[in-house]
Formats: structure tokens, sequence, C-alpha cells
């Protein structure tokens, strides 16, 4: 077969494609385009009325991204496990118990808690503990984009199941592709370890998040303003109702027996 | 015809829900034989990397011993301060402690290959149980396509998988929910194009296949807990 045919088999599409970078990310403008709610430039650059990011796209954006909101937070592990000489959970877990601890001093759990997980972070890993350190703070850093890729899957997966029962016609990819850009205000949650400002940069990259949910879902689905809140609203509801009908059916049946 | 050479590809397009991989495995001249093959490729180079970051994670903690002597040391004075029975409790700390150390592979020697073996096991028999499932219930829904079709394009349920390579690195993973998931929409895709129907369909034969699966595992939880309540495991 000539290899400049169009005609692509299956299995045997040109490495080129596939290594592209224009493949796996929308470029800047689109991502900045998603930054200020302009999400009609950001899905359709080039005004050909439909959404023409892709999945793929998404999927790279909110690996880069990640990544990224999860630089500092690595670094501040890295530092934390680094003095302790321990894996960066034990020793992000010994010094919250521990400033947990502090804060009530007449709480007697708090205190033996707190005293036993410093304990076990001051035990000797069996690897060096520099290497303990960065193998483990380099594992919470990857946790990052996976959080978010399975928050965009997830959630994603209930909300376009919801549309589609109210009257959407989009297929999935482009759902995805739409909501991908979700992912962009959440890079502020990579201040999170700065003191004071960080929570308020969490807070705010949440809310942004949410806005730039609902347009890429009103984009994507066609769905008025109306039904695309409910589809957004009733998996929250959802996952904030379910532990509660268990909790209330586990003390009932505690209550019986 | 094998073609492992495009595994690569057929998982990648599998995970952003492309149809073209969907339809080669249907179109494939042995599709059960190339959904096993594909299931396994990539259910074993999971395991591995799972196998491996275990490994990993279990060497930059402290021994399990000495973690669990501490454990229950503090769970000795935290049961001064409380009223819970200390024994009982003691107990149920070091079941749990032995189950969650196999299976992690923390308890050190072959606990560490256990996933090798596991995840491709687990995703073998998902595999075979969402294909005769969604056959069955595809086809009193109107559904058109054969079982080896449904064999074959389901295999790529599997791809999702591919997420635990990142386990490769001490404590970075991916939990179950998201890979169910996402496995979820691919089965979906996968009904849809071999099963030839339309997305209601096969998005409601999707769903009664995962609604059966969870009474199973909650019939399985529920026999274990039964089991264990009755003086079983120890």
């Amino acid at each position: 077969m000539n290899s400049h045919s169009h005609v692509v088999l299956l299995g045997q599409t040109s490495r080129e494609e596939w290594t592209q970078r224009s493949n796996w990310l929308p470029d800047f403008n689109q991502i900045w385009n998603a930054a200020r709610l302009n999400l009609v430039d950001a899905l359709d650059p080039y005004e050909r009325g439909y959404i023409t990011v892709s999945m793929r796209q998404g999927l790279g954006m909110i690996v880069v991204l990640g990544l990224l909101a999860g630089l500092l937070p690595f670094l501040a592990n890295l530092w934390l496990s680094l003095r302790v000489g321990a894996a960066a959970p034990i020793a992000a877990a010994a010094a919250s118990l521990a400033e947990f601890a502090a804060g009530d001093p007449s709480n007697a759990t708090a205190r033996y808690v707190s005293a036993n997980a410093s304990l076990i972070a001051g035990l000797e890993p069996r690897m060096p503990g520099f290497l303990a350190a960065l193998l483990s703070s380099l594992g919470l850093w990857l946790n990052t984009p996976l959080s978010w890729l399975s928050n965009w899957i997830v959630y994603g997966a209930a909300v376009a199941a919801l549309a589609r029962m109210m009257g959407a016609h989009n297929n999935l990819q482009m759902f995805f592709a739409a909501t991908s850009f979700t992912a962009v205000p959440m890079l502020l949650t990579g201040l999170a370890p700065i003191p004071f400002f960080g929570p308020v940069a969490v807070i705010l990259a949440w809310v942004w998040s949410l806005i730039v949910y609902y347009h890429a879902v009103r984009l994507a689905t066609g769905l008025d303003a109306a039904r695309t809140l409910l589809s957004m609203a009733l998996p929250m509801v959802l996952v904030a109702a379910i532990p509660t009908l268990l909790a209330i059916f586990l003390a009932l049946l505690a209550w019986i027996a | 015809m094998l073609q492992p050479k495009s595994y690569p590809e057929f998982v990648a397009k599998a995970l952003m829900l492309d149809n073209d991989p969907f339809e080669a495995m249907v179109d494939d001249d042995n599709p059960w034989m190339e959904g096993f093959v594909l299931v396994m490729s990539v259910s074993v180079l999971a395991g591995i990397a799972y196998a491996i970051g275990g490994f990993l994670t279990a060497l930059t903690l402290p021994d399990p011993n000495l973690v669990y002597t501490t454990l229950v040391q503090g769970w000795r004075q935290v049961a001064a301060t409380t009223s819970l029975p200390p024994a009982d409790v003691e107990r149920v700390i070091g079941d749990m402690w032995t189950i969650a150390t196999v299976a992690t592979g923390y308890a050190g020697g072959w606990s560490h290959l256990l996933p090798i073996l596991a995840i491709p096991g687990i995703a073998v028999v998902w595999w075979v149980f969402f294909s005769v499932v969604s056959f069955g219930v595809a086809r009193a829904f109107g559904g058109v396509g054969s079982l080896n079709a449904t064999f074959g394009a389901a295999a790529l349920t599997v791809a999702p998988l591919v997420l635990l390579f990142v386990s490769i690195a001490p404590f970075a993973g991916v939990g179950a929910v998201p890979i169910m998931v996402w496995a979820g929409l691919i089965g979906y895709r996968a009904v849809h194009v071999a099963q030839e129907m339309e997305w209601r369909g096969a998005a409601l034969t999707t769903a009664i296949v995962y609604v059966v699966a969870l009474a199973l595992i909650l019939l399985a939880i529920t026999a274990f807990a039964l089991g264990y309540s009755a003086g079983g495991f120890r």
C-alpha cells in the first residue's frame, strides 16, 4: 500500500499521528478561553459549528494540568518526608495527627493515636530513608492526575447518562472532550500547601470548575439551564444520600436487634 | 488472525470510546481467542506492574511486625479510655492486618506475586461474565450479534487496567470504582457495536450486567460475614 494513502488500516496508524503533541493537548488559546469561561471558542476554535476538541486531547490536558497542580504538593511532601526519613503518607499522617492532638490537649485518645503515628513514622523503612521519601512522594504526585481522571470519568458517566435521559443527543466522546476543560481552574488546587491562601485557592478552584463544567455540559448536550443543573446535581445528591440512607438502615437494624 | 501488535492502539482507542477497535474485534476471524489473548496480555502486564509497585511500597515501609506491634500497643492505650472490649477488637485488628498485608504484598514473601495471578484471574472472570450476561440480556432486548462477537468486543473492557501500570510507583494507584465505570462505558460501546443495538438498549443491557454483578458481590460479602461471625476463617 502506498505510504501516502489517506486510507488508514487499524493497527497501522502512523506513529507520527500518535506522537504529535496536538493530538494529545488542545492549544494554549483553547485552555485560556476555557479559563475565561469562553467555552465556545475553547471547544470549537476554528468556528466549524461543532465541538472539534477530542477526548484524547482532553485526557492529555487533564494529565498535564494534574501533574502541574501536583508539583507544589509534591515538593511539600518531599520536604516533610525527607525530614522524617519515612514514606510520605506516614510522615504526613503523623504530622497532621500531631497537629490535631496539639489543638485539643484534653483529648486522651487523640494524644495516644498521635503518639503511635509518630512512633510508626519513626520506625526505619526497609529501604534507605531518602529513597523511601522520594519514591513515595513521586507516587503521591502521580495520584493527582489519576484522581482527576477518575472524577472526570465517574462523575461524567453519571452526568452524561442523566443528560441523555433528559433529551441530550451528544455522543460520549464529545461529552468527555468538553468536560475535560474543568481541569483548567483545578490548577489552582496546586496552591493548597500555601498557608491561608491555599484553602481559599482550593475553594475558588472548585467553584470555578463547577461553572466551567456547567457551560461545557450545556454546550455538549444542548440542554436548557434547568436540565443541565439537574443532571449535574443529581449524582452529587445521590452520593450524599446513599451513605446517609445506609447509616439509617444500619442504625434501624441495630435498634431492632 | 491474532494481532498483538495492534493491542496498544486497540486499548488506547477503546479508552477514548472510538468505534474502530470494537469493529475490528467483532470482524476478527476468531473474536473469542483474540479477546482472550488481549485480556490476558493487558491484565498480566497490569498485574506485574502492580506486583512491582507493591514490592517497592513494602520496601518504603518499616518491618510489618514492628508496625503491627506498635498498632496493637496503641490500641491497648486507646482501649483504656473507651468501653470497647480490648481482646475482641485486638482479634479483629489481627485478622484485618493479616488480610491487608497479604492482599497488598506488605507481608512479604510470595504475597508480592499475588497480583500477577489475581488481576488476570479477575479480568478473565469479569470478561466471561460480562460477555455471557450481556449477550443474554441484549438478545432479550433485540440484539442480533453472536456470542463470539460479544466475547471479542467485550474483551476491550480490560483497557482501563492500563491505569494500574502507574501503580509501579509506590503509593500511586487508581481505585476500583473508576476502573469499573470506565470499563462500563467501554462495555456499553461493545454491546452497542457487537449487538447492533440502539443506545438505550445497549445502556440498559450494560446496567443490568452491573446490577447482577453487584448482587452477586453483595451475596458473597454477606456469606463471608456470616461465615466469619459463625467462627470461620479463624
